[in-house]
């Protein structure tokens, strides 16, 4: 395959020597200087970085590259990059890269100012077989000087000529050419110090088996309230959906943390922020069922016959509108008093020494135990829950046992590094069937309660509102078949995870603990 | 992916010549471009400096689909990749009829390669035999360069009714006039008649004769780049307009 090889120049006068090296096995064709700005772009949580990716643009075209090296895998002719992948024009690009960025934004991260004189080396029947290309390149970053990296010189193959380029990079190594950083995004990157790890919303808590229960709850509360603290900017300035998301799901863990890691804190200290953290993650419920909806806009046109798609449009345009009410009210709480007070209060509260003497019963007993104790029991009794139901049962029946796998879930990643890694894996996956399929159900459930209560608030005298009102019904009727079918699948999917298989994993998980 | 065959069982009608320059025209609005040289003679390969295959032997390009990505190489421009021509294409016929469903080889020698390209064009020689169906049902559109002549018209007739005889579907064929002298009323007469007869099968722009193109032979290069604002450059961007009308339509 093509390798693109980098090498750094420590000096500019090496550049004629390595022009006269080359030209004792071809001949060379200078091309003019290229000058050229790339921005490059990532969302928030790295989702490019961690696919080894580059997004890029120019002016012109915005493209996709590989991190390892400098070549292109995707481009198209667009000027200005859009914040979403979905206002990119139709192309391979963006097909490719939905997948990956879905609802992120794509934020700017810092921009290469480039200056490639290409080469072409040519054999006797003056093709080119490969290009090399002095480059010098400049970091540009906003409200900073320019940046220089050193000079390097890329060797760009051309397919079918894989001798040809080896025997330059060989003539080149000759010359005592050291390799330099895969790709100049590569070696920008480290140069600003950018801290890829700066975010990801998995958690992530390393814990020892033997820690006393309190520090352990601590820290993985530390870790939460780090990520509740990492999004709040972007909940602010409404950068993209996933912000208040991944903020919600903190705060949301938070909760069950503190209700599900039994006697560990004194109680006061618990129903305090059991109560306050309630009040927090209450008001942002609206706007986020109004982005689930927006964001599945696409997804409600679908489900109409195609002469009615357009119909539901006032419906999007009325979720638009609350949406920005909603947004503002989110504003407004995160700045409150009441929201800051109870996250300052929280800080101090988790960089507290544990209290001597301990202030629960389960505070200074060895969290691995704990941890198995608190699985167990939720484990049983969803197992217990699952078992009753049957075809007959009660929506809220499911909706009860959704809540429980929930935690379930909960434990198992505030726990995961207590555990072997590759069985907890397969429970996790194992949940995480069951949780799809609830959590859809419950989804159905609500859009169809919703839509109902949509109708009553349309006025008949609005133009086009009967239209209206017929597609949402066609829409209330999609959803209750697909509710249908939903439920009918949870027999299996409840089988399956609770299969003897499945319990005797279980089981192991939570005899033997993970051996250091 | 589409795959456009230049194609005519008439020799030296302007084949090589208008594959190398729509497949040019093709990459430079990035879209991911290969150019076939299913000529012995290498022509296209020639324009592109890019040397034909001595060695590998049609048996094994024709065996192994792995083969053709293998063989593909980059031309000097970006998302123009050529096939070079495989000396031992010249028994090509041959050795086709030897492979069972020998008429879709060609068809499934390319498959692996649809993913990777957006255009694929097939210079292919000139003759009427397994070769010519081979490309036929490779082929999405196959192009057909008409000098407008009465012996050339008889050609055309005789691929017409081949087509219909192996029943392909008639719009596969798209005709354009190549090397059209305007100052010769035989030419303008013929081209009269066949615009009748061919209607929506044949694209409107028509490839005069120009001396400047032969010089493609000298300069080793599309004409296009060497000489953007000619009268031959234009020429073929309107007929690769043309082309792209009639794919969309
Ligand atoms: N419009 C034109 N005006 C003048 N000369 C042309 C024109 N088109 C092609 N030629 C010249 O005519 C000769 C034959 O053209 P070309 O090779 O494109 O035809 P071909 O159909 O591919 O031939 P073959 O059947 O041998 O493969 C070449 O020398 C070419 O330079
Ligand atoms: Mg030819």
């Amino acid at each position: 395959m093509q390798i693109q090889k980098r090498f750094s120049v420590p000096e500019a006068t090496l550049l004629q020597h390595i022009l006269d090296v080359i030209k004792t096995q071809f001949s060379v064709q200078k091309e003019p200087l290229v000058r050229k700005i790339q921005h490059f772009y990532d969302t928030f949580d790295w989702r490019l970085f961690n696919k080894s990716l580059v997004l890029q643009t120019d002016g012109t075209d915005v493209s996709l590259g590989s991190y390892v090296d400098d070549l292109v895998l995707e481009t198209v002719p667009c000027k200005k990059l859009p914040k979403f992948v979905w206002d990119l024009p139709d192309s391979p690009l963006k097909k490719r890269l939905a997948p990956i960025v879905e609802m992120r934004a794509l934020l700017p991260l810092f921009a290469l100012r480039k200056r490639t004189t290409p080469n072409r080396i040519l054999n006797e029947d003056a093709k080119t077989v490969v290009y090399l290309d002095f480059e010098n390149i400049s970091i540009k970053q906003a409200g900073k000087s320019l940046l220089p990296l050193p000079l390097t010189v890329s060797l760009r193959p051309v397919r079918g000529y894989e001798t040809e380029a080896a025997r330059v990079a060989d003539l080149l190594e000759k010359t005592g050419l050291q390799q330099a950083t895969s790709s100049s995004f590569a070696a920008a990157l480290q140069e600003t110090g950018f801290d890829t790890q700066r975010y990801s919303s998995k958690l992530n808590v390393l814990l020892q088996p033997d820690q006393r229960s309190d520090e352990a709850a601590k820290q993985i509360f530390r870790f939460l309230l780090d990520i509740i603290r990492k999004n709040e900017q972007g909940v602010l300035q409404d950068t993209d959906t996933e912000f208040l998301h991944d903020f919600r799901v903190a705060i949301r863990r938070t909760r069950s943390g503190l209700s599900q890691i039994k006697d560990v804190f004194a109680e006061t200290v618990t129903e305090k922020f059991k109560k306050e953290f309630a009040t927090i993650g209450k008001a942002s419920n609206q706007l986020r069922d109004l982005d689930v909806y927006l964001l599945d806009a696409d997804r409600f046109r679908a489900r109409l016959p195609e002469h009615m798609s357009d119909d539901i449009s006032p419906l999007f345009v009325q979720l638009q509108k609350m949406r920005q009410s909603a947004l503002q009210d989110v504003r407004k709480f995160v700045q409150s008093d009441t929201y800051c007070n109870t996250l300052i209060d929280w800080q101090a509260f988790l960089n507290q020494p544990p209290a001597n003497p301990a202030a629960a019963a389960n505070a200074e007993r060895p969290i691995a135990t704990v941890a198995r104790e608190r699985i167990n029991r939720r484990y049983q009794s969803l197992l217990k829950k699952g078992r009753r139901i049957d075809a007959n049962s009660e929506d809220a029946q499911l909706h009860a046992l959704r809540i429980d796998g929930k935690k379930l879930r909960y434990l198992l990643e505030f726990f995961a590094s207590l555990f072997p890694a590759q069985q907890l894996g397969i429970l996790l996956k194992q949940l995480k069937k069951l949780q799809d399929n609830l959590g859809q159900f419950q989804d159905l459930c609500v859009q169809e309660m919703e839509l109902q209560q949509f109708i009553d608030s349309i006025s008949l005298r609005q133009r086009g509102a009967r239209k209206t009102i017929a597609a949402i019904g066609c829409l209330i009727g999609a959803i209750d078949r697909e509710k249908w079918q939903v439920r009918k699948q949870f027999d299996h999917i409840f089988k399956d995870f609770a299969s003897s298989k499945n319990k005797a994993l279980f089981a192991e998980l939570l005899s033997n603990q993970k051996e250091e | 992916m589409k795959v456009l065959a230049c194609y005519h069982l008439k020799g030296g009608v302007g084949k090589t010549t208008a594959a190398v320059n729509l497949a040019y025209l093709a990459s430079t609005s990035g879209a991911k471009t290969l150019i076939c040289d299913l000529d012995p003679q290498g022509a296209s390969s020639y324009y592109f400096r890019v040397r034909p295959k001595f060695v590998s032997g049609a048996k094994g390009f024709l065996k192994k689909r792995k083969n053709m990505s293998k063989n593909i190489k980059g031309t000097d421009f970006d998302h123009l990749d050529i096939m070079p021509a495989d000396l031992s294409f010249r028994h090509l016929d041959i050795k086709l009829t030897r492979f069972k469903r020998s008429k879709q080889r060609l068809r499934k020698l390319l498959s692996p390669l649809r993913k990777e390209y957006d255009f694929i064009f097939l210079d292919c020689p000139p003759n009427l035999t397994v070769v010519a169906e081979n490309v036929f049902d490779a082929a999405d559109r196959v192009i057909v360069p008409v000098i407008p002549t009465t012996l050339s018209q008889r050609a055309l007739e005789q691929l017409l009714s081949f087509l219909k005889r192996k029943k392909y579907p008639a719009k596969k064929l798209l005709a354009f006039f190549s090397m059209v002298e305007k100052r010769k009323k035989l030419h303008l007469e013929c081209m009269r008649e066949l615009s009748a007869s061919l209607d929506a099968r044949l694209l409107p722009t028509a490839i005069p004769y120009l001396a400047s193109i032969e010089k493609m032979g000298t300069t080793r290069e599309p004409i296009v780049v060497t000489a953007p604002q000619s009268a031959a450059a234009n020429a073929y961007r309107n007929l690769w307009h043309d082309l792209q009308a009639a794919l969309s339509g």
